[in-house]
C-alpha cells in the first residue's frame, strides 16, 4: 500500500480513500456537523477519558449492541482528533470486521488501520482546502517551509503539528529533506520548544497538549439524573457515574440521603 | 446434598466446596469446567488480550472502563424502562 519509510500511501490508494472521506464529510455536513467529536457522537457512544495507560489512544467496539468509541484524552488534542477520524473510518467501513472481531484499536497496524489513517488525514485535512489555505497564508516554495508555517497550518486544521507536516509532504507542499528537519520539534524532548513557538505565533497550545477531557454524551447525564430523581437508581450509583465523568453531586444539588441504605 | 443446601448455594448464601461441585457435575453429567466458563463474547479485556501485547495495568484499566461503559449504557435502558437484569436460573434449568 505504501512504499516509503514515512508511510506515505501510494497515490491511487489515497485518491480512493479521499472519495470515501468526502462522502462521509458530505453526509455530516448536511446535518450541520463538522466537529469530529460531534460527528462520532451522532452514530456511536463516544467516551473521551484520560486513561492512565498510553498504550491505547483509542478504540471502537460493539457493546451490548451499542457502538462504542473511546478516545484517550491523555494524548494531545490534535492526536485525539486524529484518532477520532481514524475510528470514524472503522465505524463506516469495517462493520464486517466489527461483527467478527468486536474490537478495533487505533494503535494496531492492520491494512484497515493504514486505510483508517489515510482516511483521517483526508477527512481532517481535505486536499483542496489545505492547498488553498497554504497558498493563502503561507505561500512559500516546498523547500522554504518553516516550523512557524506548519504551526499556522496545524492550527487552521486543528490537527497535530506532525500530522500537518506529513500532510504537507504528501501534497508536495514540503520537501522530504525539509520534513526531516521540521519533524524534530515534535519530539517529546522538544515539547516545550513547540509550545513556545506556537504561543509566539499567537495560538493557544490546546492542540499540542492533552485535554484530559472527561466526556460522555450529554443525554447520558440526563439519564443518570432522571433515573436518580425517579428513584430508579441509588444515590451511590448516581454519584459514581457522575464522578467518573468529572461531575459531582453538589453541582446538581443532590444531597446524601439519610434514609437510604447504601 | 440437601435441597436446603442447594438452595443456599444457588442464592449465593453459601459457598460450594470442590467435592460438592464435583457431585453436582456428576449428577448433571457435565464437566466441571462448564462452571468456570465466562461469557467472554463481549468482554473487552479478553478482546484486548487477543489483540496484542498490552500490559497488565492496561488490561486492568480496560476492565474498569468496561464496567463503567456497562453502567452508562444501562442508564439509558433504565431510563427507558427497558433494563432487564439477568437473573440466574436454577441449575436444573440452566443445563
Amino acid at each position: 500500500m505504501n512504499n516509503n519509510k514515512l508511510n506515505i500511501p501510494d497515490e491511487l490508494t489515497r485518491l480512493q480513500i479521499k472519495e470515501l472521506a468526502e462522502d462521509v464529510r458530505y453526509k455530516y455536513s448536511k446535518k450541520g456537523l463538522s466537529d469530529i467529536f460531534d460527528i462520532i457522537s451522532e452514530d456511536a457512544f463516544l467516551i473521551r477519558m484520560p486513561l492512565k495507560t498510553m498504550e491505547v489512544s483509542g478504540f471502537s467496539t460493539c457493546f451490548q449492541d451499542e457502538l462504542v468509541v473511546l478516545l484517550n484524552s491523555n494524548y494531545t488534542l490534535g492526536h485525539e482528533r486524529y484518532s477520532g477520524a481514524h475510528e470514524l473510518y472503522h465505524i463506516f467501513y469495517n462493520s464486517d470486521i466489527f461483527k467478527k472481531e468486536k474490537l478495533l484499536i487505533s494503535n494496531a497496524k492492520t491494512d484497515e488501520d493504514t486505510k483508517a489513517d489515510i482516511f483521517a488525514a483526508e477527512f481532517l485535512m481535505p486536499e483542496d482546502y489545505v492547498k488553498e489555505v497554504f497558498y493563502k497564508i503561507i505561500n512559500v516554495k516546498p523547500n522554504d517551509v518553516l516550523e512557524k508555517h506548519v504551526i499556522r497550518m496545524n492550527n487552521a486544521f486543528k490537527v497535530s503539528y506532525k500530522a500537518m507536516l506529513k500532510r504537507l509532504l504528501q501534497l508536495n507542499l514540503c520537501l522530504e529533506d525539509k520534513y526531516n528537519d521540521l519533524v524534530a520539534i515534535c519530539s517529546f524532548e522538544n515539547a516545550e520548544k513547540l509550545q513556545a513557538l506556537t504561543k509566539k505565533e499567537g495560538y493557544d497550545i490546546r492542540l499540542i497538549t492533552p485535554s484530559r477531557e472527561k466526556y460522555i454524551p450529554k443525554e447520558y447525564v440526563e439519564y443518570i439524573k432522571n433515573n436518580y430523581e425517579n428513584n430508579k437508581i441509588s444515590y451511590n450509583n448516581m454519584k459514581n457515574c457522575l464522578n467518573f465523568i468529572g461531575l459531582n453531586t453538589e453541582q446538581f444539588e443532590y444531597e446524601y440521603p439519610k434514609e437510604e441504605e447504601i | 446434598m440437601s435441597r436446603e443446601t442447594l438452595s443456599k448455594i444457588e442464592n449465593d448464601n453459601r459457598t460450594i466446596s470442590a467435592v460438592e461441585l464435583g457431585e453436582i457435575c456428576s449428577i448433571l453429567d457435565i464437566n466441571v469446567d462448564k462452571f468456570f466458563e465466562e461469557n467472554n463474547e463481549d468482554d473487552l479485556t479478553t478482546l484486548f488480550r487477543k489483540k496484542g501485547n498490552f500490559s497488565k495495568e492496561t488490561i486492568e484499566e480496560i476492565g474498569e472502563l468496561q464496567e463503567m461503559i456497562k453502567i452508562f449504557i444501562n442508564q439509558e435502558k433504565i431510563f427507558r424502562n427497558e433494563f432487564k437484569p439477568i437473573m440466574r436460573k436454577p441449575l436444573w434449568e440452566e443445563f
